[in-house]
């Protein structure tokens, strides 16, 4: 696998001393940190950073009321809540779980149905309006349905999350196996590839960009839902926590508990991706 | 590679076809197509573009059916994929989600074959391609030439009683190419199998085949069988030889003659 870096060229950047063999931990990170400071992408985004949270802070100080949350009140409450604050956690823990429950229930089915639609014609012919249909309810218009069925309790979120992870990644998944080149198939074909085959090992890694981004859509769907479902039936979790705290007029904390969930949404959007394009390298390469 | 049970039938072609021809819609790609080919005989064609070269590969190894004729292989009809026959594709026809031993190691998974098995047989062909020390490359970390030689790895490690072969060299550098065609004729006759080899290089077709099939015409159909009785093995040195640019002359003439005859609208008189 070694080769496999070889082809980026900032690798090796010329003037670059290499790796110093048994360099210390202080050394690497410093030269992470210059090699950081020198990529003009980061300090793009440390400017645009500094300037929006300025703005924000000057923004409530002059115009806002002191309830509402700044950055500096933020960054004042931030450490002890995380280090300290067992609830937040708690709740973090019991939202996450049934997230990652529903997306992985949700997201199973989700590919196994794609993949077929997409690769049977007399599925998709079956299946495809439903799908499509699914896809186009509200989640919102099935919750009621959701807590007559399950009470105002954790499986109506982990319901909702599933309802709302299936849909964008199913689609995603069936238009990526439509799409499978034909060239491929015939390949498989000329030696002599059963359906499994194909299925699983052609249409599967042939529509990963199709599936990546349907799970984008899925995990922020289905960060949403959990929200939702807290929020409509308090259930415990991150989400009611928030409202918990901006109702009591702790807003500091209350953007403290929001941004988890930010955080979790982009480690599960670009997360994902990043961790595929470095553990797949042929993804990009097709 | 030849089995036990061919010296039964030694003299019965591997390959008979039978009046064969191919429409698309109504569209007639080429018709009335009569060729045998011998155990371990390499057969090449040639025919200018669009004269259904590639649709008479896939008749020929079943992911075509013909609309007219036969096609025999071994004796029986071929009426779809079959594991005694493979194929090297022009654009390389790898899978970019697998390294070059997924690949070549492909066929024999699809059969079924144990996997420390697919390994040490795809590990043996791959070393016989030369592609040895980059069995975990991925298709886009190779040269056109490295993943071709992956495409005839792959095809050749499910023991083919037929390889086919569609222009599998001409996307590639002429140096690559000329590299790459006596590479083949070397592992050729260190497993001798039967070849049909498809190419647009009048060339190569004479280099490589022991007869030029070669097609013409709308709907094509077999023009003329050139023999090319050259000595194996065939080396560089088989090029310089008198004979050898006697029969590629030869072929051109009747490639490009015909070409020619028909666009002056006379006949041409082989
Ligand atoms: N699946 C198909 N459906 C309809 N027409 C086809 C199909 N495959 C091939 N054809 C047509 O049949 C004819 C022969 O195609 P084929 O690819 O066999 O030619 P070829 O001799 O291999 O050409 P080339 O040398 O360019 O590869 C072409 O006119 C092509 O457009
Ligand atoms: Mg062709």
């Amino acid at each position: 696998m070694a080769d496999l870096t070889d082809t980026h060229p900032d690798r090796a950047a010329p003037g670059d001393p290499g790796p110093t063999p048994r360099s210390s931990p202080e050394a690497k990170a410093a030269r992470a940190i210059g090699r950081m400071w020198r990529s003009k992408s980061v300090r793009t985004r440390l400017g645009t950073f500094v300037v929006i949270m300025t703005a924000w802070q000057a923004g409530v100080m002059m115009f806002g009321r002191d309830y509402m949350a700044t950055p500096l009140g933020i960054l004042a409450v931030a450490p002890e809540m995380l280090t300290t604050d067992a609830q937040l956690w708690n709740n973090t823990r019991m939202t996450l779980v049934d997230v990652a429950i529903g997306l992985g229930l949700g997201g199973a089915a989700a590919l196994l149905v794609g993949i077929a639609l997409g690769q049977a014609k007399t599925l998709e012919a079956a299946l495809g309006p439903y799908i499509n249909g699914l896809y186009a309810t509200p989640m919102l218009a099935i919750l009621p349905i959701f807590t007559l069925w399950f009470g105002f309790s954790e499986q109506t979120r982990i319901a909702l999350v599933i309802f709302s992870a299936f849909p964008p990644l199913a689609i995603g998944a069936w238009d990526g196996s439509r799409a499978v080149s034909k060239r491929y198939l015939e390949i498989a074909d000329s030696f002599g590839a059963q359906r499994r085959h194909v299925w699983l090992g052609i249409a599967v890694p042939a529509s990963l960009p199709y599936l990546v981004a349907g799970f984008r859509l899925a995990s922020g769907r289905a960060l949403t839902a959990a929200v939702v479902v807290e929020f409509l039936t308090a259930v415990d979790g991150l989400g009611i926590y928030a409202m918990t705290l901006t109702t009591t007029f702790r807003h500091d904390e209350a953007v403290v508990a929001i941004a988890i969930l930010s955080i979790v949404g982009v480690l599960l959007t670009v997360g994902v991706q990043k961790t595929i394009e470095k553990f797949l390298p042929w993804y990009g390469n097709m | 590679m030849a089995t036990i049970n061919d010296t039964e039938k030694a003299d019965a072609p591997r390959i008979v076809l039978s009046g064969v021809g191919k429409w698309f819609d109504d569209l007639c790609v080429f018709q009335g197509v009569d060729l045998d080919v011998g155990k371990n005989e390499i057969i090449s064609i040639v025919g200018p573009s669009g004269c259904g070269k590639t649709s008479l590969l896939r008749c020929l190894n079943g992911l075509l059916k013909p609309d007219q004729g036969q096609v025999l292989v071994d004796g029986e009809p071929v009426l779809g994929p079959r594991k005694s026959i493979a194929m090297v594709f022009q654009d390389f026809g790898l899978f970019p989600w697998k390294t070059v031993l997924g690949n070549v190691g492909y066929g024999l998974k699809v059969r079924g074959v144990p996997k420390s098995e697919i390994r040490d047989v795809a590990q043996h062909f791959i070393k016989l391609v030369g592609l040895e020390g980059r069995e975990h490359a991925y298709p886009f970390q190779l040269s056109g030439g490295m993943q071709q030689r992956a495409g005839l790895a792959r095809a050749l490690t499910v023991n083919p009683n037929v390889l086919l072969m569609d222009e599998p060299f001409g996307s590639l550098d002429a140096q690559t190419r000329e590299l790459l065609q006596f590479e083949l004729l070397n592992i050729w006759s260190e497993n001798p199998t039967t070849m049909v080899f498809v190419t647009h290089a009048i060339e190569e077709a004479v280099l490589l085949g022991d007869r030029v099939v070669v097609m013409m015409g709308r709907p094509s159909s077999i023009r003329t069988i050139v023999d090319v009785p050259l000595p194996r093995p065939r080396d560089p040195s088989t090029i310089a030889s008198a004979e050898f640019q006697q029969i590629r002359h030869y072929v051109w003439e009747l490639v490009m003659g015909v070409e020619r005859g028909r666009s002056d609208g006379a006949a041409h008189v082989g």
